[in-house]
């Protein structure tokens, strides 16, 4: 029995084609998010973070053809072992999720109040007038002014930070313990950002609800998140306090992450550093160590040998061989 | 170009279609050579004779050849199709591909389509026909002016979101002229709904001319065409039903072809089953 | 930097409303940049940032000639570009060019990627095709893609390479002015900034002056000499990039730097 809420434990998630060949997207993924605590995974575009955050709500299965192995524990329940006709009781009442596009998750033709309605609805029994009731407490309390004078608009007439509430809202009305928010501020503004931001974390410490932030944004993970996961190539390559990725990472690629974004104060550097080459397609996965090609620091070994993901210390796991050599800055 | 050739080919309606519609065209164009009976000759004796190792079709009620009167029909009704096609195709890229990059031309444009799209096409045929009197070339001028409607339409709202394009912005800002916009960019880039809507108006077409020929506004006799015999062979229905099979089963068949060759192609050509 | 009389681009009180959708017969209007003035020196760097909708893009959009302006005006190099016809504007157009944000509809798709390089040389009337060539290899070269690219597809590319090419394409005809719209905003944080390194390299190679839009305030420090903040179609404030961010004097300004998390 596990005794986290959410305990994913050696995940593998492959595609698998009309060929019958199969893509993995994630590999042995481990993670757990403890009590009451904001799980941050983060990585480039293709890193496989999108996939897990909706496989955990087994949500592709509908459209693609999927080969899981290990165990996502949701509650002491693997949740793989569920049939899928049965995730819809999962789906909204025990884990909630929010999407990065929040205007085509909402339907234009249906009004904002009407859709919180239906999602109160969805999850219990309760009279039109009650579910209303519930809606519009539930539109105040994430923050939207006017709640009932703007209970008959469509989404239309929201911005794109109120939209992202309204789906807060939706996402609050089966009471989940666990929201996973996938990219829920990339389409926003930075100053919208902030306020979705600050949101999710009263959410989290006033409900108690838990949440699993997927960001390619380090930034924003670093300042919403107690713990991060930095992915590349569908494996967590670094597990580390938010508070210390910023400052002392220890995988080269998390590295290369924070370097190459451009600092806002102090002398401005003429170059940036950059990590060199792309991010390689799932179809020419590189031996040994998957970020080994790009590395500056990789030699033979690292080419030949996938390293494990191993403790640099007490805040710090790391996928590199670095570690080993103990060339990893401590915490 | 070459992929979207590849995938048409994995495509099994437009392969199915495709074939028949060729094993059609075929037909028409060497079948004269090889049964070489006079499709207008006729043998007063051989009346409404039914099909016979001489006569495989049998004979219409003037004594004629059925299979020759169907292969000259095939000649006519194809042909038709191909010049109506080519007509509507023509004129409709050059209305659609221009409308859009010209607002006041659009609206009088547009308004003439809505205009013709607002009454039936074969009523619209009907009555541009008995202005004009039957014969094969205006059949063809009539269809034409029926079908390219619908192809400017189809032509013109594809161009109107390609113009939107930020590659075309790109071409605008370079300095690029509205007409190397227009044929070098635009068009090519439309001309995946276009070639499966010509393909629908050649279906079309074939079934005009055969109901326009079948109301005596067509194909006039003694020129054999599908619709012209059906007309004949409606008459003595039950004593020759040959006269009503043979001349409907190649209407089904070429048109189904078509259709089917048609929806084939759009799902290949479709960027959403793009697997690249 | 001191802005003098020579000005490349001096941009007056520039205005643009848009019909608001669904006003029906009241004709009521958005206003998308609002008495908008700002200058770019030759070779100068200048930022212009805001959030959405601050009417950051259709400027770049009006420079540019996509879009024409309600009133104000254009000045470049002592033409005012705003009150042109399209001919009179023509010979303009090639000294002005635009980078896209989104690279995968910045081309024509089924033009391979030589094609896309030489398409403005031959607009510009460069008639001989083997200097089109050379020119299209050498520009493939300066953005660090290979000659071996200059057949592929732009589908073909990845979202960095397009954003190369992107640059290649805008700077093949040797503008003097170069609007980048968001021009790293949809790539990954790796790849960002090997673009954010090319562009500031050719700009320094080459002397072009830049309009860099973007809503990244970092982004901007690192790029920009100086930049004018734009909050609904408004400049609220202008200077050197590391002054305006260290030091905001205007409160949305301000707002905007806290907001970076």
């Amino acid at each position: 029995m596990s005794e986290h809420l959410l305990d994913v434990r050696d995940l593998c998630i492959s595609f698998v084609g009309r060929d019958g060949n199969a893509l993995e997207a994630v590999n042995k993924l481990n993670l757990h998010i403890d009590a009451g605590e904001i799980v941050g995974v983060v990585g480039e575009s293709g890193c496989g973070k999108s996939v897990f955050a909706q496989s955990a709500m087994r949500l592709l299965e509908h459209e693609q053809k999927m080969a899981y192995t290990g165990q996502i524990l949701f509650d002491g329940e693997d949740l793989l072992a569920r049939p899928l006709k049965r995730m819809r009781e999962v789906r909204g009442c025990d884990i909630a999720m929010i999407f990065q596009d929040p205007l085509s998750s909402l339907n234009p033709v249906m009004t904002v109040g009407a859709q919180v309605i239906e999602a109160v609805r969805a999850h219990r029994k309760v009279s039109r007038r009650e579910a209303r009731n519930e809606a519009l407490s539930l539109l105040e309390r994430v923050g939207i002014r006017d709640a009932a004078a703007r209970f008959d608009m469509y989404p239309g007439d929201f911005s794109g930070g109120m939209r992202q509430r309204v789906m807060i809202a939706m996402a609050l009305a089966g009471h989940p313990r666990l929201l996973i928010a996938d990219e829920p501020t990339t389409a926003l503004d930075t100053t919208t950002q902030k306020q979705i931001l600050d949101l999710l974390r009263d959410l989290n410490s006033s409900e108690g609800m838990e949440v699993l932030f997927i960001s390619h944004d380090l930034g924003v993970v670093t300042s919403i998140c107690s713990r991060v996961h930095v992915m590349y190539l569908g494996q967590i390559v670094e597990e580390i306090d938010a508070c210390g990725l910023m400052e002392r990472p220890s995988h080269p690629y998390a590295q290369g992450l924070i370097a190459s974004i451009p600092p806002l104060e102090g002398e401005r550097v003429d170059t940036l550093a950059d990590i060199p080459g792309t991010v390689p397609p799932l179809t020419a996965i590189p031996c040994g160590c998957r970020f080994a090609p790009r590395c500056a620091r990789a030699d033979e070994r690292c080419r030949a040998q996938e390293p494990p993901l191993v403790a640099v210390n007490a805040c710090d796991r790391s996928k590199c061989w670095l570690v080993e050599k103990g060339e990893c800055h401590g915490c | 170009m070459m992929a979207n050739v590849k995938k048409a080919l994995a495509n099994k309606g437009f392969v199915v279609g495709g074939c028949i519609f060729l094993a059609i065209a075929l037909i028409a164009l060497v079948g004269p050579l090889v049964w070489t009976v006079n499709p207008n000759a006729q043998e007063m004796t051989l009346r409404l004779s039914a099909p016979s190792p001489a006569h495989p079709f049998g004979c219409d009620d003037f004594g004629r050849d059925l299979l020759a009167r169907v292969i000259a029909g095939a000649r006519v009704s194809l042909g038709v199709g191909i010049a109506v096609t080519l007509a509507t195709s023509a004129l409709g890229l050059v209305i659609g591909a221009y409308a859009c990059y010209n607002e006041r031309l659009d609206h009088i444009l547009m308004r003439i389509c809505d205009g013709l799209m607002s009454i039936p096409g074969v009523l619209l045929a009907i009555a541009l026909m008995a202005m004009m009197g039957a014969s094969v070339w205006n059949v063809i001028i009539a269809l034409s002016i029926v079908y390219t409607p619908s192809m400017a339409r189809i032509v013109r709202s594809r161009a109107m979101v390609v113009k939107e394009e930020p590659f075309v912005e790109a071409l605008r800002v370079q300095g690029a002229s509205t007409a190397r916009i227009v044929w070098l960019h635009i068009v090519p880039n439309v001309m995946a709904p276009f070639l499966v809507q010509a393909t629908f108006v050649f279906a079309e077409a074939v079934l005009s001319e055969a109901a326009l020929s079948f109301l005596g506004l067509g194909i006039k006799a003694p020129d054999a065409s599908w619709g012209n015999i059906l007309q004949a062979g409606k008459n003595v229905m039950r004593k020759a039903p040959w006269m009503i099979f043979f001349p409907a089963a190649a209407i089904i068949a070429s048109v189904l072809s078509l259709n089917l060759a048609g929806d084939g192609l759009r799902d290949a050509l479709d960027p959403k089953t793009k697997e690249d | 930097m001191a802005v003098d009389s020579e000005a490349l681009l001096r941009v007056s009180h520039l205005t643009k409303t848009y019909p608001m959708p669904g006003s029906g017969f009241k004709r009521q209007v958005f206003t998308a940049v609002d008495d908008l003035s700002f200058e770019i020196a030759p070779g100068e760097v200048y930022g212009l940032v805001g959030e959405s909708g601050s009417g950051k893009s259709t400027t770049g959009r009006l420079i540019c000639g996509l879009e024409r302006a309600d009133s104000g005006s254009i000045v470049y190099r002592g033409h005012d570009l705003a009150t042109m016809s399209e001919r009179e504007r023509k010979p303009f157009r090639r000294e002005i060019q635009l980078v896209f944000q989104d690279s995968s509809t910045a081309f024509d798709p089924r033009n391979r990627v030589g094609r896309i390089l030489e398409e403005p040389l031959i607009i510009a009337g460069v008639r001989d095709a083997d200097e089109r060539h050379g020119r299209a290899l050498s520009a493939l070269a300066s953005v660090g893609l290979l000659a071996e690219h200059y057949d592929r597809y732009p589908h073909d590319l990845s979202g960095g390479q397009r954003q190369r090419l992107n640059l290649a394409r805008a700077l093949i005809c040797e503008p003097r002015l170069v609007v980048c719209d968001e021009p790293v905003s949809a790539l990954d944080v790796s790849v960002q900034a090997q673009v954010l390194n090319l562009l500031r390299d050719l700009q320094r190679t080459t002397g072009v002056a830049l309009l860099f839009i973007t809503h990244d305030m970092r982004v901007v420090r690192h790029m920009s000499d100086r930049i004018g903040v734009l909050y609904h179609g408004r400049l609220v404030e202008e200077g050197a990039a590391e002054d305006v961010i260290a030091h905001p004097s205007d409160p949305y300004t301000q707002e905007l730097i806290d907001a970076i998390p």
